[in-house]
């Protein structure tokens, strides 16, 4: 577009150049000027098209918006009227000046006395003609009385007096009989067989005679009838030359008449000429103009319609574009500092961007310590609204606290019966305490059994961040290992106790029978017996019970093996073959393999199915189940049976020693199993089935080996 | 010798006609000529009368027709005669070069104008038995007008004298043939 006006002013100056120079006189005129005329037109006809084509540009990007295309219109119309309207003027005067001059030439008066001047000529050179006419004719009157041999001498006589400059006698044929000349010419012009015609015929002829070496000149021919010697007939020819300066003024004011001529003939076409080249030139000027017009507006507009884009851009939040500078003036400073605007605003997002990441990591450090800390931690806030919690909170508490951010406390109590205790503990506790910091322990019942927390309170200073912070443990286990590390050492101590007085009792029931019985009569004899063997059997199982105490105190080191529980499951089954009550397997676990020690986990087996088999006595069609299933790594057992489950009050306390349904039972069945299973890592637990009949669920890791 | 000649259309139009055209034999060669009605429209009569030399052009040519090739140009000629009146004497004159002859009337200067040849075209460039298309043309020539007239030129169809090529058809074997006979 730059190139494209910049050839055309080119060209225009060149053309413009061309025909102002060409107006005046040139050799090549016709074929260039009209050429040149030509070529005007084409450009004017290309501009059109150039500034047609701006226009159309213009209105697209009017049409669809585009930012800065207003101010280019508004540019381009006062550009263009700074341009046109000087321009119509300056046109304007000089079409009328151009008319008024050309016209200015033609004066009628002018005119008149060139006529006049040449008419003056004519009727000089014709009077001249004619008293030549005169002459000759009297002279060839006076030749018929002349003798033809005297011609010569009258001729030579008239030259001498100066009568004419040249004479010449010829006979009928034109063959020439005297000569006579005053400027030493030889030879007289030979008239032709035409014009001794027409002397014949007519008896003169006489004209004015031009050549173009030679000067003009006069003359005339006349016929010398019937000469009285001869009888014949002559002809007589007289040259004179026109007067040199005579010839010179004619000719002068007959070149000067057929230029004015020639200018009143092209009067007309001389001013269209002028009035066209003059309309192309300020065609093209304008067209120029405007077309440049059009190229600077944009060029301004554009300017302007990448600093809206660059402004678009940083307000999508794209501080990286910078706009190229395309000018000196107050828009490329502008450009400038709108670049130097989104350079800072870039730096100053990095830098608040790199803040955010910072805080964003110690926040995230704070919470992955909070959510790997093993206590319970929850925030409120003033009105006791949950703020925060972390993941030991809710895995304590067994409840979705991460979902009720926000929520009061006492709706939190309202909506979870099992927090309700909690919830009202916090609130209630921080209503007592003076200096915001308190301690509880409170006992709540879990989905798990009765659940014992530690609880401390804080009140946050005031501030924006004003509220509460509440840490809580599960110190149930650590309660529940002390109460079982006590009743293992008072169980260790009693069967010390007990087992030591029973072998002397064993031995001394036996002596008794072995030294008495020979001394006693038969029916003493059986009596001692029996009463012997009740003692001897009494003991034994008091020393079976005593066992299972110190067993279940002392807790011997675990043996772990590689253990297949499935096949485990089934060794021990075998056992259980010739039961009254059927065992249904149903092991779905894909793996079984764990680390255990078998003799251990057999005891487990035997204890729950032996418990399983008691709830069953007296139920109407027994049955017990078997399953296997593994998740997440581990594999997990449930014992089911179909009796009438567990009440409410065992329920809670069912895995501590000496709790006992049985008639005869030692209560430390479950319990055994308990310690066993959490010495194995693994979890037990025991509900009521829906159906009725009691389950117990035990879990155990998979041997990672036979994971993988 | 009158060997070969066409009519064209008999004209007292304004503009130049070709009234007859033909190709003579003479013993050094051959030659076109042509004979034109010339008839002066006012406006150039008008700018005669008043001094102003007119040009004319005769033209003449001779092609081969070649099936293979452009046509073969055997001869061409151009010949400018000059026609101008002398105000102060009232003369009319025609010139060729150096050459030129005053007439006193505009029919003869006109009929003088309109008796066109061509110079001789050698015997030896043509062959007797082949068809050759000979052209003639007469044309004011207006680049040679004044200056200043010229504007009218271009803005006037007045000046417009031109007879348009005239072509037919000859055959010298025929020329000289016919030649004998007559």
């Amino acid at each position: 577009m730059k190139y494209l006006i910049s050839i055309s002013v080119l060209a225009v100056i060149v053309l413009l150049y061309l025909l102002s120079s060409n107006s005046v006189n040139t050799e090549v005129f016709s074929v260039s000027y009209y050429g040149l005329l030509g070529l005007t037109g084409l450009l004017a006809l290309g501009l059109t098209g150039l500034v047609g084509f701006q226009i159309w540009r213009l209105r697209v990007k009017l049409k669809s918006k585009v930012f800065g295309a207003k101010l280019t219109l508004r540019l381009v119309i006062f550009f263009t009227l700074i341009a046109v309207l000087p321009g119509i003027l300056v046109y304007a005067v000089s079409v009328n000046f151009l008319s008024k001059s050309i016209e200015s030439w033609f004066d009628v008066r002018v005119e008149k006395a060139l006529e006049g001047g040449l008419n003056l000529g004519r009727s000089s050179l014709d009077n001249s003609l004619k008293e030549l006419t005169k002459k000759t004719q009297f002279i060839a009157l006076l030749l018929t009385e002349k003798k033809p041999d005297q011609f010569q001498n009258s001729l030579t006589h008239l030259i001498d007096e100066g009568t004419v400059q040249e004479a010449a006698i010829f006979d009928p044929a034109g063959k020439l009989l005297a000569f006579a000349a005053s400027n030493n010419a030889l030879l007289p012009d030979v008239p032709g067989e035409k014009l001794l015609q027409q002397v014949r015929t007519k008896g003169k002829y006489s004209a004015i005679e031009s050549t173009p070496n030679k000067a003009m000149t006069l003359r005339v021919l006349a016929l010398v009838s019937a000469n009285s010697y001869s009888g014949q007939s002559y002809l007589l020819q007289f040259n004179q030359a026109v007067p040199k300066q005579v010839e010179i003024d004619a000719e002068t004011v007959q070149t000067v008449y057929r230029d004015y001529q020639e200018l009143t003939l092209s009067r007309l076409g001389l001013k269209r000429l002028y009035g066209i080249t003059l309309t192309l030139s300020l065609l093209v000027v304008l067209l120029t103009a405007i077309s440049a017009a059009f190229f600077i507006s944009e060029r301004l507009g554009s300017s302007l319609e990448a600093l809206a884009e660059g402004t678009r851009a940083v307000a999508q939040g794209d501080f990286t574009g910078q706009r190229p500078i395309r000018s000196s003036d107050e828009l490329g400073a502008l450009t400038g500092l709108f670049n130097q605007m989104t350079h800072q605003l870039a730096d100053a997002k990095r830098a608040s961007e790199q803040q955010q990441r910072e805080v964003e990591s110690a926040k995230g450090y704070l919470e992955s310590v909070l959510t790997h800390l093993s206590s319970g931690v929850l925030a409120l806030d003033s009105e006791f609204r949950l703020r925060s919690v972390n993941t030991s909170a809710a895995q304590i508490l067994d409840a979705p606290l991460h979902q009720m951010h926000r929520m009061p406390l006492l709706q939190i109590a309202d909506k979870f019966v099992l927090l309700t205790s909690f919830c009202l503990t916090i609130t209630e506790a921080f209503g007592a305490t003076g200096n915001g910091e308190w301690q509880r322990q409170i006992e709540r019942i879990s989905r798990n059994g009765t659940q014992i927390l530690l609880m401390r309170g804080t009140r946050l200073p005031h501030g924006a961040d004003a509220g509460y912070v509440v840490v809580f443990d599960d110190i149930s286990h650590l309660l529940k290992s002390e109460r079982q590390a006590a009743w293992g050492e008072v169980a260790r101590r009693l069967a010390h106790e007990i087992k030591n007085p029973l072998t002397p009792i064993q031995l001394s029931a036996e002596r008794l029978q072995y030294k008495l019985s020979a001394k006693l009569d038969e029916a003493d004899a059986r009596l001692l017996q029996r009463a012997t063997q009740t003692i001897v059997s009494q003991v034994a199982a008091m020393k079976n019970m005593v066992t299972d105490f110190a067993d279940y105190a002392r807790g011997p080191v675990l043996k772990l093996t590689r253990v297949d529980v499935h096949h485990l499951i089934r060794e021990v089954l075998g056992l259980y073959e010739a039961n009254a009550v059927p065992i249904t397997l149903d092991l779905r676990a894909g793996r079984a393999e764990i680390n255990g020690d078998a003799t251990r986990l057999r005891q487990v087996l035997h204890n729950l199915l032996q418990n399983a088999q008691d709830a069953l006595q007296g139920v109407a069609q027994p049955n017990i189940v078997l399953s296997s299933e593994k998740v997440d790594g581990e594999i997990h057992l449930r014992v089911l049976d179909n009796g009438a489950g567990f009440s409410e009050a065992v329920m809670s306390r069912v895995f501590e020693p000496y709790m006992t349904t049985k008639s005869k039972g030692t209560g430390l069945g479950l319990a055994i199993v308990k310690k066993i299973i959490e010495e194995h890592g693994g979890h037990i637990s025991v509900e009521n089935h829906m159906n009725g009949g009691a389950c117990v669920n035990i879990s155990l890791p998979l041997n990672e080996e036979s994971l993988g | 010798m009158l060997l070969a000649w066409l009519f064209a259309a008999p004209a007292w139009a304004e503009g130049i006609d070709v009234n007859k055209a033909e190709m003579r034999i003479s013993e050094e060669g051959y030659q076109l000529s042509a004979d034109f009605g010339v008839n002066l429209n006012y406006t150039v009569q008008q700018a005669l009368s008043l001094g102003i030399p007119l040009y004319f052009v005769g033209e003449f040519s001779l092609t081969r027709s070649r099936w293979y090739w452009l046509d073969e140009q055997i001869f061409q000629s151009e010949q400018s005669v000059k026609l101008s009146y002398n105000v102060l004497t009232r003369q009319y004159r025609i010139s060729r070069g150096a050459l030129f002859q005053n007439f006193a009337s505009l029919d003869e200067v006109l009929r003088m104008l309109a008796r066109q040849s061509s110079s001789l075209i050698p015997a030896a460039s043509m062959q007797k038995e082949a068809n050759y298309f000979a052209a003639v043309r007469l044309r004011l020539d207006t680049r040679q007008l004044p200056k200043l007239m010229q504007v009218n030129v271009l803005t006037s169809k007045d000046w417009d004298l031109d007879s348009g090529w005239y072509r037919w058809v000859v055959r010298p074997a025929e020329v000289r043939n016919a030649g004998k006979t007559e």
